[in-house]
């Protein structure tokens, strides 16, 4: 008994001390890091000018990847054609050699007479051998013209068939044409909410920022400032081999027409600025020995025609009363009055100068 | 903003850290008014609701206003051109304005009524367009009117029709110049205003001062004084059509005082010494004036309805020159108490003495701008006698002209224009008339017929 609680203690012991120690070297258990991949968020209205098309460009956009090239026709469509495809394959077998068998059978049921043959016989045989051989030739005729009936009747129903075919096909595509086009215009019409929403929202930030940084502007940060979307034409970060090929078009391509973009860069926007800017100046003139004429600024809402000139009379956007400010948006006016028309570059157009507010302020020259 | 408004609850629970719900709502209650206000700045279209482009213009081309102004209409055309010439004339001169060139415009307007053709003005280059017309009135008057377009901006900026004298059809030119020169300044004119100054005749040791009046474009001279005796410093009323000045009486130095419409001189106040240096308070009723008794010169007011004076300082300097603020409530002169001559102001009952001019040489004739933001004087300086200006408050010193001898500076009644004389050297040498702007251009002789110093600006006729 003794022994038994012995061998047992013992026993439990040891298996106690190797799991213990089996536990402890165990190498604990390592998840595997997935690897890091750069994830570029894009909104809508960055994809769409990253498509955007250039009038110069004589490489025509891949309009769209294969894959929405099929998606509209599978299934449904498919099935159609299908459809419409099988009733000519079931329902005409080939003609075959059905005019051959006629005459096969025609010359069978027209045998040479065994009989010895007498001159009138022999006339006669041959005469019926005449006619019998003019028969079979007719009967030979008529299959043919029965085969050739047959195969006009066979191509007429396969044409009408194949009109069918094609008519059904193209009410589908019509169909989901209307569809895709359907989709693409909510698409775009989402597409220009958002960017203009985007765009109110960013020039109302410039306008901050600008308010706020005005005065500590700092020339060393222009490059960043103008340097705020990647090189399109750069490999993607982390790509394994920069030199391949990926789906997305490179370059200028020229593009679709929703693929337009007319967010003008902030260098375009400063080159402008600084054209509309020597422009108005010559014609903007000021009571500049009024008291308090320093203070007054004035913001014009304009809209240009491609032309240069004024579409409509612009807008005092500022809110003020009294004969100085009266004064002051009166001379601001006459000026965009005065400059017409505006030469400004045809490209800088949308989006640049086709609608504007102009900031009359004095206070620079006091 | 939002982060203001972010607090503007949290600050509503007295001072306690908020809790996680409530930070949740705060940021919702903050993000719905940012949202809110968001839309309703793109509702109010402060910005323009797709407007992108901003552009500042923080420069203008600061230049005289191009206008048209054709011959004026009427049955008697030398007389309806001679009064275009003058508005002409005096708008030219305010250095404000370019008058186009009449042989240069398209259209050949026949009345007043009809609206011009504006494309027709824009493109000979004009901003605005005066039309007028002149009559003459069964009682024998001259009747003109005018209407001023804006060509720019295509609609009529003021029409108005004033009727004078035959003697007084210069005045005509003058008061529509006037209104012309407002509508488009903001300013009120000062054309149909009138000069009194001395005019100097005769050889340069033996020369013959006589107290002189004229229109502020040099028309209608007309002599006040014979020349017997001396008369120096001549002023102007500012509220009514009287001078005052300086003459000889019993080879005594005496202000005296002169109704322009009657022709009545009087003697201002009696006091024992030479009075001198006199000037009218803003009401006219009074005359502000210095008094040398011994060898000081002090100011001593005299009011012209009760005949009281009243002693202002009270000095052993030579005090002199006083001129008061429009609002009456202060006066600048000109005093050697701490040495040289400096200009100091002071307040009406005489207290609050304090120098305002602080830069090297001699001020002297310091007059205060009808419009109170000016101070002009006459400063000495390295050998050079300069005009300038300066705040009441003795900043902002500006030299608008200097020369040989520049002296009196008097301001145009809307305080933009000032009028000096200027001596030549020389032998045939003599003073002469000059105005200039308040920005220290624009510099035009007034012709005279002889030789003219000491002027002084009238108020508004009309």
């Amino acid at each position: 008994m003794y022994l038994g609680l012995t061998l047992s203690l013992a026993a439990h012991v040891a298996l106690l001390t190797w799991a213990l120690v089996s536990f402890q070297t165990t190498p604990p258990l390592k998840v595997n890091e997935p690897e890091a991949v750069e994830v570029a968020l894009i909104s809508p209205d960055d994809l769409v000018r990253l498509t955007k098309g250039d009038r110069s460009s004589k490489k025509l956009e891949t309009r769209a990847s294969k894959q929405t090239e099929k998606a509209p026709v599978s299934k449904k469509a498919k099935r159609a054609v299908v459809k419409t495809i099988q009733p000519p394959a079931a329902s005409a077998p080939p003609p075959a050699d059905s005019p051959d068998e006629i005459a096969k059978k025609l010359a069978s049921l027209a045998p040479p007479e065994p009989m010895g043959p007498t001159p009138e016989e022999l006339a006669a045989k041959k005469a019926a051998e005449a006619k019998a051989k003019a028969k079979a030739e007719l009967a030979l005729q008529k299959a043919e013209e029965a085969k050739k009936k047959a195969e006009a009747a066979k191509r007429k129903a396969k044409a009408e068939q194949e009109k069918k075919r094609r008519q059904a096909e193209e009410a589908e595509k019509r169909k989901l044409e209307a569809k895709r086009r359907k989709e693409a215009e909510r698409k775009k019409r989402l597409a220009a909410k958002l960017k203009r929403e985007r765009k109110r929202k960013l020039a109302e930030k410039r306008r901050r920022e600008r308010e706020r940084k005005a005065k500590k502007f700092d020339t060393g940060k222009i490059s960043a400032l103008l340097n705020k979307i990647p090189d399109a034409k750069a490999p993607a970060a982390g790509s394994d081999n920069p030199n391949a090929r990926t789906d997305a078009p490179r370059g200028a391509q020229a593009g679709a027409p929703e693929g337009r973009d007319d967010r003008l860069t902030a260098s375009q926007l400063s080159l402008l600025g600084v054209m509309m800017k020597r422009k108005v100046s010559q014609c903007w003139n000021i009571n500049s020995g009024l008291e308090g004429v320093d203070r007054i600024v004035i913001d014009i809402e304009l809209r240009l025609r491609r032309d240069g000139r004024l579409d409509g009379r612009p807008r005092v956007v500022s809110r003020g009363s009294g004969p100085l400010f009266q004064d002051a948006a009166n001379n601001a006016m006459r000026a965009l009055v005065q400059c017409e028309p505006y030469d400004l570059p045809e490209q800088f157009y949308e989006g640049g100068w086709d609608h504007m507010v102009v900031t009359f302020d004095p206070q620079k020259m006091f | 903003m939002t982060n203001q408004k972010n607090r503007v609850p949290s600050s509503a629970v007295a001072g306690r850290e908020p809790n996680r719900r409530e930070a949740v709502r705060i940021g919702l209650y903050g993000a719905g008014i940012a949202a809110l206000s968001g839309s309703l700045l793109s509702g109010a279209g402060v910005i323009g609701a797709s407007a992108q482009t901003r552009v500042t213009i923080d420069e203008a081309n600061l230049r005289p206003r191009p206008i048209a102004i054709p011959p004026f209409m009427g049955e008697d055309p030398r007389l309806s051109k001679a009064i275009s010439d003058i508005v002409q004339a005096d708008l030219e001169r305010s250095g404000l304005f370019r008058p186009l060139d009449q042989s240069a415009f398209i259209e050949n307007l026949q009345d007043l009524t009809t609206a011009p053709r504006f494309a027709d003005w824009r493109s000979v280059g004009a901003e605005a367009l005066v039309v007028g017309q002149v009559q003459r009135l069964d009682d024998g008057r001259f009747r003109a009117e005018f209407r001023l377009w804006d060509v720019v901006l295509g609609k009529s900026l003021t029409a108005q029709h004033f009727a004078t004298s035959p003697q007084g059809w210069r005045r005509l030119g003058h008061i529509i110049a006037d209104q012309v020169y407002e509508k488009l300044t903001l300013e009120k004119g000062y054309f149909d205003t009138r000069i009194v100054f001395i005019d100097e005749t005769g050889p340069k040791e033996k020369r013959r001062k006589r107290l002189a009046i004229m229109d502020q474009d040099g028309h209608n001279v007309r002599l006040l004084s014979n020349g017997r005796e001396l008369v120096l410093t001549p002023r102007f009323s500012p509220a009514s059509q009287q001078i005052t000045y300086m003459s000889y009486v019993n080879n005594q130095p005496r202000v005296q005082m002169m109704d322009l419409a009657t022709g009545q001189r009087q003697i201002v106040g009696d006091f024992p010494g030479m009075t001198f240096a006199p000037r009218f308070a803003p009401d006219g009723q009074r005359i502000v004036m210095s008094l040398q008794r011994g060898g000081a010169s002090n100011l001593v007011e005299l009011d012209l309805q009760s005949r009281q004076t009243r002693q202002l300082t009270q000095e052993s300097s030579i005090d002199t020159g006083p001129c008061y603020a429009p609002d009456g409530r202060q006066l600048v002169f000109e005093s050697d108490r701490e040495g040289s001559q400096k200009l100091y102001t002071m307040s009406s009952d005489g207290s609050a003495a304090r120098r305002i001019s602080n830069g090297p040489g001699r001020y002297s004739t310091p007059v205060w701008s009808p419009r109170g933001d000016y101070i002009a004087f006459t400063k000495q300086y390295a050998g050079r006698f300069l005009i300038g200006v300066m705040r009441p408050d003795g900043t902002g010193e500006r030299i608008l002209t200097e020369g040989y001898h520049n002296e009196g500076p008097t301001w145009a009644p809307n305080g933009r224009v000032l009028m000096f004389f200027r001596e030549r050297r020389g032998a045939k040498g003599g003073p002469s008339i000059y105005s200039i702007d308040l920005t220290g251009y624009n510099e035009r002789r007034v012709p005279t017929p002889a030789f003219a110093s000491d002027p002084a600006w009238s108020p508004l006729l009309s």
